[in-house]
């Protein structure tokens, strides 16, 4: 089934673009949410992705498993370059009234809030990673990739992706003793919409486990 | 490479084991996913794009004249720029006239001058010698552009038709300086190319006729057979990139509701403003000039600065949301500088006027390949 997929996407079909697009696109949005922070910039990134997909479908190998590792590798690309764009491109993108930033009802603006001030703690923390660092740990703990699929996605060899893993924990490790030391207690940003990547809330990153 | 992977039992333990510590350290943050229905949004435009570069898709058309340019867009921008404008353009609908056009500079804009001095840098211009651009060459643009974060967080409009604006309490600086080398081919079928700072040149492909289009001062990289195709009059070529603009305001993804924007202005200009900013040839530029003259409610700022602290005369336009777009010219030659976007209200960053956003274009000449630099 996914052999013929892969083959139907590689002669340009459609269809079967159509069906990769059903099956991965709600986890390709989910890595981005979670990199970027930001819904807007994550629906950029579904849409970047999946365009890049479809003009790199030649480059699928005609034989193998799962498309995710491939496509993830694509976001991860595309993620590297709209940090860059994000910046030069701040005050376009700020222009862009989510479409959903009018929430019906109270539960759900709070429910915003909440979601917001998590996501920004998560990304000032991975923002504490290098570079490497932290496209496997996102790839690999928040978008579930096993090495080989994360090796893959990122085109280095397993053992890179075990070793930057291991220093993004102790990174982190390092990072949640200081967060102890000095509990901040800022509350999470009113926003619906927040902009160009950077993290905005000061939340302890204790406080985002529920 | 799953493969080539050798998996014993103890490597898959170990795996186990480190990737759940990682996950305690840093959880993936809970957040709620993407509605069916953006989901639903976002497929259809991507079927729309990729059935347009299918393989059967049909032949390029002639431009006959009337017809909307092919306008090309950078790789990296297609979805954001147009959503952006989109916004720009909702917002001056449902913000309605009459927002008050606070002076934000003690430069204040004159409306009645703008259309005029338009006309007069275009005779101005149109003096210098004309340059060619071989049908294989590349126009080479150094600009250097700095910017920070819009204090506008977010803007929606509410069921009975109110505006509400958030803005950011906390003061963000205006970032460095940084270079940006673009090199933009006469022909589509070339790839533009473009390095930030002293990078090497990231190649980036001009997509197919009616992809759509990146919009807004250093951002559009045209390819120069784009703007050949452009009608004569000016008039027409407005219209033209107008109707170009239409059509892409009709994407799913750049409806809000069944809304459509029906003018975009601000959007015109800051595309106007991007093949300005990368027009070597004078006389391209005076037709600009031209064309950006009939624009409707342009004004006249008297003295303004562009990122490299040249002064310079600017036309504006307000950009209906939280900002209004300058585009600024030598006061002598009519050289086009830069282009910035200034606060229109008071914000956490300073009083209405502040920059969000700055560029000025250090040098234009034209080239014979990719990564090609006149200054060496």
């Amino acid at each position: 089934m996914e052999l013929s997929l892969r083959a139907r996407l590689r002669s340009g079909d459609p269809e079967a673009f159509g069906s990769i697009f059903d099956e991965h696109a709600r986890t390709v949005h989910r890595y981005a949410v979670r990199v970027t922070g930001n819904w807007a910039t994550a629906e950029d990134v579904v849409s970047l992705t999946f365009l890049e997909a479809w003009r790199l479908r030649g480059t699928v190998r005609p034989d193998g498993d799962d498309l995710l590792p491939w496509l993830l590798g694509i976001a991860t690309n595309v993620l590297r370059n709209t940090t860059r764009a994000a910046r030069r491109y701040q005050a376009a993108l700020s222009r862009v009234p989510a479409d959903d930033t009018a929430p019906d009802f109270a539960d759900e603006v709070v429910e915003r809030m909440e979601d917001a001030g998590r996501l920004a703690a998560a990304q000032r923390a991975l923002g504490r990673l290098r570079r490497g660092e932290r496209e496997v740990f996102a790839l690999c703990v928040w978008a579930g990739l096993d090495y080989a699929a994360a090796a893959e996605a990122l085109d280095v060899p397993i053992g890179t992706v075990r070793s930057r893993l291991s220093r993004a924990r102790r990174r982190l490790r390092q990072l949640t003793d200081e967060e102890l030391a000095g509990e901040s207690t800022e509350p999470a940003p009113r926003s619906g919409q927040q902009q160009g990547g950077r993290p905005l809330a000061a939340r302890s990153i204790q406080e985002q486990t529920r | 490479m799953n493969a080539k992977t050798p998996h014993d039992d103890g490597f898959d333990a170990a795996q186990s084991a480190e990737r759940a510590e990682a996950a305690r350290l840093l959880p993936a943050p809970a957040a709620r996913d993407l509605p069916d229905d953006r989901l639903r949004v976002l497929k259809e435009h991507l079927m729309s794009e990729i059935r347009q570069s299918a393989p059967a898709a049909a032949p390029e058309t002639a431009a006959a004249p009337g017809t909307a340019p092919r306008r090309p867009r950078r790789r990296w921008v297609p979805v954001v720029a147009p959503l952006a404008a989109a916004a720009v353009a909702a917002a001056v609908l449902t913000a309605g006239p009459g927002h008050g056009g606070r002076p934000a500079d003690a430069a204040r804009p004159d409306p009645s001058k703008a259309s005029v001095l338009l006309e007069n840098a275009a005779a101005e211009v149109s003096r210098a010698p004309a340059v060619e651009v071989g049908h294989h060459q590349y126009v080479f643009v150094r600009s250097v552009s700095a910017g920070r974060d819009n204090p506008l967080r977010a803007q929606w409009t509410d069921k009975h038709g109110k505006v509400h604006r958030e803005y950011s309490k906390t003061p963000t600086k205006l970032s460095r300086l940084e270079t940006l080398r673009e090199w933009i081919p006469w022909s589509r079928s070339q790839d533009a190319a473009q390095a930030y700072g002293d990078e090497a040149p990231q190649r980036l492909e001009l997509p197919g006729p009616g992809q759509g289009t990146a919009g807004g001062p250093g951002h559009t990289q045209s390819a120069f057979e784009d703007l050949a195709a452009l009608p004569r009059d000016p008039g027409a070529a407005l219209r033209a990139i107008e109707a170009d603009l239409h059509r892409q305001m009709d994407n799913a993804e750049n409806t809000k509701g069944n809304r459509r924007p029906s003018v975009n202005k601000p959007w015109l200009f800051a595309y106007l403003g991007g093949m300005l900013q990368e027009s070597v040839d004078p006389r391209t530029t005076a037709f600009l000039y031209r064309v950006a003259a009939r624009i409707p409610g342009t004004e006249v700022v008297p003295d303004a600065v562009d990122a490299t602290g040249r002064h310079g005369v600017a036309i504006a336009l307000d950009g209906g949301a939280a900002d209004r777009q300058e585009w600024i010219f030598d006061k002598k030659t009519y050289a086009f500088l830069g282009f910035r976007d200034v606060t229109r209200e008071d914000t956490a960053i300073g009083k209405a006027g502040s920059v969000i956003q700055t560029t000025a274009v250090l040098q234009r000449a034209v080239v014979d390949r990719v990564g090609e630099d006149p200054r060496g």
